[in-house]
């Protein structure tokens, strides 16, 4: 048994053996990065921010640590990184549901991502597919709207007001349609009952369903980027497929609080642009449908802010609110 | 049957290269780790591991993965037995008589009957993955919002029978259950509900944190008021293993156990975390001394332990044939598959056999490891409850502390632990039980989501709970328990049956 | 007249009254905290029928227990851990506020990390219990929050601060 002061001098020693303090360098970075995640570990958002910031840790030369921050519909993380000095070692992955889609569902937001975040850089871009099971056995996208007017149709999505239910909803604007709308908790219970012929169609993320495409539990009748997407290159774009109007995609970006120094700015987009050149990166965002982006700065600001006025539309014209 | 076999052995033959058993061994050690410290949970931890496994090939990845997610499950239950924490939904009935079986001084017994328990259903219902895994795909998409409502019904009704004393109290504390579980923004319309302003509330509560205070708390606190009981109980430990007449006597129960978690498993939306309920319900109502129950009967660990680990393993099922995942783990299987550049779906098994086989190969082998693992580690465990009380619960305490905090990184969810710390006290007072509320919670969220959705797509026609023939069965099922339950009751004679305080 | 009022007196204290009046109180504070709630809407089934159904049952129930209770007498609910309840739960908030920092009644507490959160609620927990040992507690807190610092954010690379004033994170 240990003597008393010999265990005291024990745990002061293992306390102490933490790693030492950095002495302040004019280097960024000096101290570990904290990259915010809005969403509870695990999600996509997730996944495309742990594998941007192993590869961010590399190229910076410094430690980038995920902090998951998920609540409020993900606002939460939005003003976590407000909150947060413009020193470059608190930093976002935004997505567009809080970024763009956010500000038009809440009246009363803590922090606005347009006045209180800079925008570093967009990651990624991605499209989605519309699907139908067996429910609704129709090969094309103009067959799905003709069935759409005929009878009111029912569509799942992976939440209320995630990309998945707005690009539904602005399915059903550009081609003048409605149906019933079913929330789920996450896209693979939706599939389920997509699979099982309990819902109709769905407006999905790809990765979600390229397994059940190819395995033909589900038939693929568009998909919603402006280009046909690498893996699924039979299925054609709505714009294709007759809906001259309808795009619609997910995307993920770098942002910091407001007042960044131009330098560590400077910097940390061009760490994004060496990032999304690194082929396990690109593979990752490849699988997610995602193609990587290069809106840098001021191009991203004025992209979130066109997202913005573009999704408000649809919120409102849908009177979708969450307050 | 020949297929099945000569599968097996190309997944045996996967699985058995000494990288992969490394692996399995790696991932069901870090599964253990994360399952005994309350509140880190295997999702987190396959989260912030999942860059690692880029750098290894995808069979080795998922198998090191799949062996975190049941390490977890075997993990979690000794701190349910050992100081009545449930981590996960799964563990709390495990906690109801396993904890009553450690204050007996049969902590041991009841840690290897959960360990032996678990590994024999395993290695059922791995064999049951092999042989009917694709035909089984099929009875979970039977399921639709419908269907699940009326299963959720079924659930709530064996609820009851997990009280020990009076039914009002029991089926109060379900409805309280139900109501907590309505906390937070409704994932229909939006609103905040129940929410009273409080901006802590929004996202409703984690199961963890109602967990770690109806139960961690709840028990130092009253351990802490009865400090004759709680040394008496830590001065005498039995045996470390089971006998094998013990492990003779729970056979029946590990088996009935292994077929309702099967089954369960299989279910969207995380079905499998009805298996344990429905195990210990199913055991009560056939044992021969019911009254046994709540004060430390063996089989009301070891049938529904093996419910927990069958559901953990037939949950693989959906993922593998269809590529949905049941749960919060599983959607990080089809990350990190789709990392390893593997596309889950139905195609898996014709493309990717050796994936396919060797995952399903290495829950065996890990199922295996557990056991050689835990037994050991079991006399290790017991003597942990030698560790003075007045050094133990300020560690307990700790170690719920910083796992709650690391659910959300917010000191917020730490708070609300405290103030459920509180609330399971004065039902302790109130002689109410927690683990009813427990199931009502988990439930909860469940049936008003199914019930609303299956009200959504029959465009509000309520027939379509009886027009499913699957519906009106699983409805007709529950009618009857329900009847059974309430008629002792009725009778006035339940107090005999039930109640021996 | 003298054993009327013993009784109203032990009905005071008698458990099982208080659990149903604790059940009403639960199922009135939820039926006003749901009472914006729509019950129904032009979708289906609203916000608040659910919460509102629940709520009111648990009352329901409530009533039914403290009229089963009157009639017959139940046991004491015993004394209660107030001081104990205190410490330990004090110990968990004090944890809350230490491990990132927060405000309250006025103080700001800086965000100071597992290692000064760590050791405090280990040690003002174990003064819940009555034969607590200071010394040997407070090396017990340091040697445990080690642990956990090692476990934790080493082992396991949960992002929980560990001494952002001195090391940065």
């Amino acid at each position: 048994m240990l003597n008393r002061r010999s265990a005291l001098a024990l745990g002061a020693a293992s306390l102490l053996a933490a790693p030492a303090p950095l002495k302040a360098q004019s280097r960024y970075p000096n101290k570990p990065i904290t990259l915010i995640v809005s969403y509870a570990a695990g999600g996509g958002t997730d996944a495309v921010a742990r594998i941007f910031a192993a590869r961010l840790e590399k190229i910076l030369d410094g430690r980038v640590l995920v902090e998951n921050r998920p609540g409020a519909a993900a606002n939460l993380g939005t003003e976590a990184v407000a909150a947060a000095a413009p020193d470059g070692y608190t930093l976002l992955i935004g997505n567009q549901g809080p970024m763009v889609v956010n500000p038009h569902l809440f009246k009363r937001l803590k922090a606005d991502p347009a006045t209180t975040l800079d925008p570093i850089a967009l990651i990624a871009d991605a499209s989605l597919a519309v699907v139908v099971g067996p429910r609704l056995p129709v090969a094309t996208l103009p067959e799905l709207v003709a069935a759409a007017k005929a009878k009111t149709l029912v569509y799942g999505s992976a939440s209320n007001a995630s990309a998945s239910h707005l690009a539904a909803l602005l399915l059903g604007q550009v081609a003048g349609f409605e149906a019933r709308h079913v929330p789920y908790r996450g896209a693979g219970p939706a599939l389920n009952d997509l699979v099982g012929g309990h819902i109709d169609f769905m407006v999905t993320t790809i990765p979600s369903v390229t397994g059940l495409i190819e395995g033909k539990k589900v038939s693929a009748l568009a998909v919603t980027g402006t280009s046909r997407f690498a893996g699924l290159p039979e299925v054609p774009t709505a714009i294709e497929a007759g809906l001259k109007e309808y795009t619609a995609s997910a995307w993920y970006g770098l942002l910091g609080p407001r007042g960044l120094p131009a330098p560590i700015r400077a910097q940390l987009s061009q760490a994004t642009r060496e990032t999304l050149r690194d082929p396990t990166v690109v593979d990752r965002l490849k699988d997610d449908g995602a193609t990587p982006a290069d809106l840098e700065g001021q191009a991203f600001a004025e992209f979130m802010a066109k997202e913005r006025a573009r999704w408000g539309e649809i919120v409102r014209a849908a009177n979708i609110s969450l307050e | 049957m020949g297929d099945m076999f000569s599968n097996l052995g190309l997944g045996l033959q996967v699985a058995m290269t000494l990288k992969n058993i490394g692996l399995c061994f790696a991932g069901c050690l870090i599964g253990t780790l994360v399952g005994v410290l309350p509140g880190v949970g295997p999702v987190a931890t396959i989260a912030i591991l999942l860059p690692v496994t880029l750098t290894l090939d995808p069979t080795g990845a998922l198998i090191m993965l799949a062996g975190i997610y049941y390490g977890a499950q075997y993990g979690g239950s000794t701190t349910a037995i050992l100081v009545n924490i449930p981590g996960e939904a799964t563990a709390v009935v495990t906690a109801i008589d396993g904890h009553e079986m450690a204050k007996n001084g049969q902590a041991g017994l009841a840690l290897g009957l959960a360990a032996i328990g678990s590994f024999i259903a395993g290695t059922i219902a791995t064999l049951l993955i092999a042989a009917l895994g694709v035909p089984m795909t099929k009875l979970g998409l039977l399921f639709g919002p419908a269907e699940y409502f009326s299963l959720m019904i079924m659930g709530l009704v064996l609820a009851v029978v997990l009280a020990r004393g009076s039914l009002l109290k029991a089926i109060a504390m379900i409805a309280l259950g139900i109501l907590l579980s309505a906390i937070g923004t409704d994932i229909e319309t939006g609103r905040e509900r129940l929410t009273f302003d409080l901006e802590m509330l929004y996202d409703g509560l984690e199961f963890a944190v109602l967990a770690m205070g109806l139960f961690g708390f709840a028990e130092i606190l009253k351990n802490l008021q009865n400090p004759e009981a709680r040394d008496v109980v830590r001065s005498k430990i039995g045996r470390l293993l089971p006998r094998l007449s013990e492990i003779r006597e729970n056979l029946p129960a590990i088996l009935r156990g292994t077929g309702l978690g099967s089954v369960l498993g299989i279910l969207p939306g995380n079905g499998a975390i009805l298996a344990p309920f429905a195990s210990y319900a199913l055991e009560k109502r056939i044992a021969k001394q019911p009254a046994k129950f709540g004060h430390g009967a063996p089989a009301g660990v070891a049938g529904p332990e093996s419910a927990n680990n069958a559901g953990a393993q037939t949950s693989f099922i959906p993922l593998l044939t269809l590529g949905l995942p049941p749960n919060a783990v599983m959607a990080l299987m089809v990350g990190a598959m789709l990392i390893q550049g593997v596309i889950p779906g139905p195609q898996v098994i014709d493309r990717n056999p050796e994936l396919f086989w060797g995952l399903i190969a290495s829950m065996w082998i890990g199922n295996l490891m557990l056991l050689v693992i835990n037994l050991p580690l079991i006399g290790l465990w017991v003597k942990l409850l030698r560790v003075p009380y007045r050094l133990l619960f300020p560690a307990i305490v700790l170690f719920c502390c910083i796992g709650i905090y690391s659910i959300g990184n917010t000191a917020d969810m730490v708070y609300l632990t405290a103030v459920f710390g509180l609330v399971g006290y004065v039902l302790h007072k109130l002689d109410f039980e927690p683990a009813p509320l427990a199931l009502g919670f988990v439930l909860g969220r469940l049936l008003e989501e199914k019930l609303r959705q299956a009200l959504i797509i029959s465009d509000g026609d309520p027939m379509v709970f009886l027009r499913s023939p699957l519906s009106l069965s699983l409805l007709l099922i529950g009618a009857a328990a329900l009847a059974i339950s309430a008629l002792p009751a009725l009778r006035a004679r339940r107090d005999e049956v039930f109640a021996e305080e | 007249m003298a054993s009327g009022s013993q009784r109203a007196g032990a009905k005071l204290r008698d458990r099982e009254v208080w659990a149903g009046i604790a059940l009403i109180a639960v199922g009135a504070i939820a039926l006003f905290g749901a009472s914006d709630l729509p019950f129904m809407t032009r979708q289906g089934v609203g916000a608040g029928l659910l919460p509102r159904v629940v709520a009111g049952f648990i009352v329901v129930l409530g009533v039914i227990q403290v009229a089963i209770s009157l009639r017959a007498s139940g046991p004491d609910a015993g004394g209660w851990a107030w001081r104990e309840i205190l410490i330990v739960l004090g110990a968990v908030v004090l944890f809350g506020l230490a491990i990132r920092g927060g405000a309250v009644a006025g103080v700001t507490v800086p965000p100071l990390g597992l290692v000064v959160a760590g050791p405090l609620a280990v040690i003002v927990a174990g003064f819940a219990d009555r034969g607590a040992r200071p010394g040997e507690l407070v090396v017990f807190a340091a040697i445990i929050s080690a642990v956990c610092i090692g476990v934790f954010r080493f082992a396991l690379g949960i992002p929980v601060p560990v001494a952002p004033w001195l090391i940065g994170y």
